[in-house]
């Protein structure tokens, strides 16, 4: 994974997905459904954040596995930062979500099991950061932070993908009958779509990577400080002796 | 005098902005991503 982080393709890839998401979301032809119109374009937007958190909050929990699997401080860094980078997804996906909401179901928040579930699930992963950092000891923090996000996780695919079916939910897919429903069959909206949902989650996956890069160079630029002043406190510990021995022996 | 880009409803000078912001973000990002590399180049830090 370190290696990939530093390779380039991946990262072209993401800013031409995310280039033609943004001129075919906006342009292409898309189907004419009643109070929808032409907010179906959201589709390549809001949907993709939550796809992307999906995605990347399952690269966290998988790396929480790792480290409790074996404690290697690198794990726990991985860990942090795809929970990061998928929380802030499901931020954008919420909002975004609110706004959609507002035109299209008539108000921003109207207790849609699925808006409530991915609320909770924010809730319970926001838990997760303040469980970090109220944690001094680091390999505590880590391995404590470690269980819980499994639980976090174990928490989130019941309240996103489970509950909101088995009541009505405005969100199409839901209420019985998965799947897009609605815009299902049309292809138009699965060529952006699906390069969009691509796009967004390799997006949040180049932030996750630059996080744990500067986590790395924290941790190192901490060994060779720790090095430093071991290394300062033996040489001025080590020339200490001579001038006493000195001074005893001309007092003599 | 540039009619095509005038027809529309002027979607294109929406899809035009969002681009340029989205680019300039996607440059900042880019020069975060060189300066990590740098440091990690200074640092000495390997690939596992």
């Amino acid at each position: 994974m370190d290696k990939l982080f530093k390779r380039r393709w991946w990262k072209i890839l993401t800013i031409v997905l995310l280039v033609y998401t943004i001129i075919a979301g906006l342009l292409a032809e898309v189907p004419r459904l009643a109070i929808l119109n032409e907010t179906i374009r959201v589709l390549h937007f809001h949907v993709p954040m939550w796809f992307g958190m999906i995605i990347l909050l399952t690269f966290s929990v998988v790396y929480a596995i790792r480290y409790l699997n074996k404690p290697k401080a690198v794990y726990d860094m991985y860990t942090v930062a795809f929970a990061h980078a998928g929380v802030v997804f499901g931020m954008l996906g919420i909002l975004s979500g609110a706004l959609w909401a507002n035109f299209t179901w008539g108000s921003p928040w109207s207790g849609d099991p699925k808006q409530n579930g991915a609320a909770i699930a924010l809730l319970i992963y926001f838990a997760y950061f303040i469980l970090r950092n109220s944690l001094e000891d680091e390999q505590q923090r880590a391995k404590i932070s470690a269980v819980y996000n499994i639980f976090a996780f174990a928490a989130l695919i019941p309240l996103l993908f489970i509950l909101p079916r088995l009541t009505d939910s405005l969100h199409p897919g839901n209420g019985g009958n998965p799947g897009f429903n609605a815009y299902d069959l049309d292809s138009n909206l699965r060529m952006v779509f699906y390069p969009a949902v691509v796009g967004w989650t390799l997006l949040g996956g180049w932030l996750a990577s630059l996080m744990i890069r500067t986590k790395i160079i924290k941790h190192k630029l901490y060994e060779l400080e720790e090095n430093d002043v071991r290394a300062n406190a033996f040489s001025a510990a080590q020339p200490e002796p001579r001038p006493l021995e000195r001074s005893a022996d001309t007092e003599r | 005098m540039a009619d095509t880009f005038r027809q529309d409803g002027k979607i294109y000078v929406v899809v035009g902005v969002i681009l340029l912001i989205f680019g300039g973000f996607i440059v900042y990002v880019i020069s975060i991503d060189k300066k990590v590399s740098r440091l990690e180049k200074e640092l000495d830090i390997r690939e596992e």
